[in-house]
């Protein structure tokens, strides 16, 4: 429905006692004199009749043309799903699908990962939408790209709704596909290799300020070039550098997969910042060595438990602020107040190389504001010693027959991999869409 | 595709500017909704559905890029509800309600698709903002007594009333021109040097008659003024 057009103008037909612009009160300046308007402070002075013509009454009616509308609409402006021939699911949980695929068009292959809309009456869900603004803005060779959104045409007369697709490139791999299979040996340089490409990623997010928030091996995809790219940005969300006199902002701390959660999250912090990315960057890279994850936690209370036994006790000695954390009081239990530092002992086997150990050490300090932040660990000693990290590690992918993701080849070594042991949801009333082209394995657990 | 008249244009703008207030929503979340109705009223989408519920559609998926999570689709419908009908009594929960917000998230995917979820926005404020801080700290007293800052923000908002200047122009230009005008409005004079702030801080071609023509084009088609005299003869009085 086209709306009517106002027969006077509702801007000028203000009165001009109102309080606005103090420059429009000047005359002096050669300008005629001219009301303030549109920015009066509480904006109720809006002229009576204008604001008549405004129908709102008909809005009730128009909603339901609306609905008429949207089942019969083309939507020229984006394109069909059916552009994509679907081949292979490659991952599947409760967030929903994703598929490999294949455009008609031009033969690229792609990955399809569908956004689920449950909560309809909150609108485009924000999560969903601040993936797809995240992957707009984002372009970097170590971060999935976002190829285009596209969703299904609603059949006509058909009350089904329409769902839509984050179309990214296909990768051939993920990380925790890789790694669990043990037919894939990696060299010093390989695992240098992926975790410069992994931290050059991180920075990136971190510097157009934007926190992951669901780091782990499923969620880093391997590239045919054997590039490493971060994905699932489906948790991710932009934070606000708290200074002067905001008002500081609180985050869900329910965030990040079990076994590789930070400590801060497990006692509640809600004030967090970019260093909980790179704990889980420092697990992802125990895990290169180890090939398993480290920390395989049932509960939060056990992976806190985890945590102190190889890092050492949680004690305000060691992480001065811990004691005003939410939960540090609560969970007492889960910390054994004697244990030691045994990293290096544990991982000494795996790990040979003296700097390689020494940036574990540090990916993995207790105290965030201690950790190192990615922009740092970039240029630990590690990556300018030999052997020297390569470009891509596509030597590697190249002896690699088949695609490995945790979802149709993990479920040997890991089979139990990602069950009991996920994230609680945000409680933001949506839920979260499932990872772009990673297939991770994800168990009901409602 | 028909471009719907301006006024109308002007009224949904007008009207996101004043819920926007009521909201107490950031300028940027503001009239990066604008941006997007302006987007939409070259579709055919604007003749086919109520362009007030377009408006406000876009404007609770601008609250959502923004992330401004204090507001809710209710309060963009409260305050939206209160702008357009100021005597009413504010609007109950009911049918009508559950209706209208209905209509509006459903709307929001529309609106996403037609825009193909491209609704990145040229924030014109973030220059605005540097060059205000540069120039604040030469006339510090006059820029807090005349409400300098505060009123550029409002000639920059303002100005999204006629988006085709942000179809035209870079923000970069845009935000000198307004702060030019809100200088000239307020009689503030800069303190003189060899070029134009601007040439400084933006860049040397951008010629002080290019500012004074964008000058004009703000308070021509934004304002609705009537020039008495040309810019160039208000300079030298």
């Amino acid at each position: 429905m086209a709306s009517k057009s106002p027969t006077s103008h509702p801007l000028h037909s203000q009165p001009s006692s109102s309080v606005g612009l103090p420059l429009a009160n000047r005359t002096s300046v050669g300008l005629i004199s001219y009301n303030p308007f549109l920015t009066t402070e509480e904006g109720v002075d809006f002229d009576g009749s204008a604001a008549g013509q405004f129908d709102f009454e008909n809005i009730e009616k128009v909603t339901k043309d609306l609905l008429h509308y949207m089942e019969t609409c083309k939507y020229p402006f984006i394109n069909d799903v059916n552009c994509y021939e679907k081949l292979q699911k490659i991952g599947q949980g409760t967030f929903g699908e994703v598929f490999k695929a294949r455009c008609k068009k031009t033969g690229r292959l792609v990955a399809l990962k569908k956004i689920l809309m449950e909560n309809e009456k909150e609108g485009f869900p924000i999560t969903a939408l601040r993936e797809v603004k995240t992957l707009q803005q984002l372009k970097h060779p170590n971060i999935t790209d976002l190829i285009e959104v596209c969703c299904t045409r609603s059949a006509r007369n058909s009350s089904e709704k329409p769902t839509f697709y984050l179309v990214s490139a296909f990768c051939d791999h993920d990380l925790a596909g890789l790694v669990s299979n043990h037919r894939v040996k990696l060299s010093a340089v390989h695992v240098k290799t992926m975790m410069k490409h992994l931290l050059s990623g991180l920075d990136k997010l971190h510097r157009m300020k934007i926190l992951h928030r669901d780091m782990k091996a499923a969620n880093v995809l391997v590239s045919h070039e054997g590039v490493l790219k971060l994905a699932d940005f489906g948790l991710a969300r932009p934070f606000i550098v708290n200074s002067g006199p905001n008002p500081k902002q609180l985050y869900t701390n329910r965030v990040v997969t079990l076994w590789y959660r930070p400590p801060e999250l497990l006692l509640g912090s809600r004030q967090y910042d970019t260093t909980i990315d790179v704990w889980g960057v420092g697990c992802i890279m125990a895990e290169l060595f180890t090939r398993v994850p480290i920390m395989q936690g049932e509960t939060e209370q056990r992976q806190l438990y985890l945590i102190n036994q190889l890092c050492g006790s949680i004690n305000p000695e060691v992480w001065p602020e811990v004691d005003k954390l939410p939960l540090y009081k609560n969970m007492a239990s889960s910390m054994p107040p004697e244990s030691k530092r045994i990293l290096k002992e544990k991982l000494v086997l795996y790990v040979k190389d003296e700097y390689a150990m020494n940036l574990l050490e540090e990916l993995l300090t207790l105290d965030p504001s201690k950790r190192p932040t990615a922009d740092k660990a970039i240029y630990h000693t590690y990556f300018y010693k030999q052997p020297e990290p390569k470009d891509n590690i596509s030597d590697l992918i190249r002896t690699i027959p088949n695609s490995l993701f945790e979802f149709t080849t993990g479920r040997g070594a890991h089979a139990n991999r990602g069950r009991g042991q996920h994230h609680q949801r945000p409680q933001q009333g949506q839920r979260k869409p499932q990872n772009v082209p990673a297939g991770q394995f994800r168990d009901m657990i409602f | 595709m028909t471009e719907i008249p301006k006024a109308t244009f002007r009224n949904l703008a007008v009207l996101l500017i004043r819920a926007g207030i009521r909201l107490r929503a950031r300028n940027r979340t503001v009239c990066s909704a604008i941006m997007m109705v302006n987007r939409l009223s070259k579709t055919d989408l604007i003749n086919d559905v109520c362009n007030y519920t377009l408006a406000t559609a876009c404007l609770t998926v601008a609250v959502k890029q923004m992330e401004e999570n204090h507001i809710g689709i209710r309060d963009v419908i409260n305050s939206v509800h209160r702008v357009l009908h100021p005597d009413e009594k504010m609007m109950e929960i009911g049918e009508q309600f559950w209706g209208i917000r209905y209509g509006i998230a459903r709307m929001e995917f529309i609106v996403l698709r037609f825009l193909s979820f491209d609704i990145q926005f040229e924030d014109p404020f973030v220059p605005l903002a540097l060059y205000l801080d540069a120039l604040r700290s030469w006339l510090p007293r006059e820029f807090q007594e005349k409400q300098v800052i505060e009123s550029c923000n409002a000639v920059m908002r303002d100005c999204f009333t006629f988006p085709r200047l942000f179809e035209e122009r870079k923000v970069h230009e845009i935000a000198i021109a307004v702060l030019c005008f809100v200088l000239r409005g307020k009689d503030i004079e800069l303190p003189r040097t060899s070029k134009p702030w601007f040439q400084k801080l933006y860049k040397s071609s951008l010629s002080s008659r290019r500012v004074r023509k964008l000058e004009k084009v703000i308070a021509t088609e934004v304002y609705g003024l009537q020039l008495e005299e040309s810019p160039e003869k208000i300079k030298s009085n």
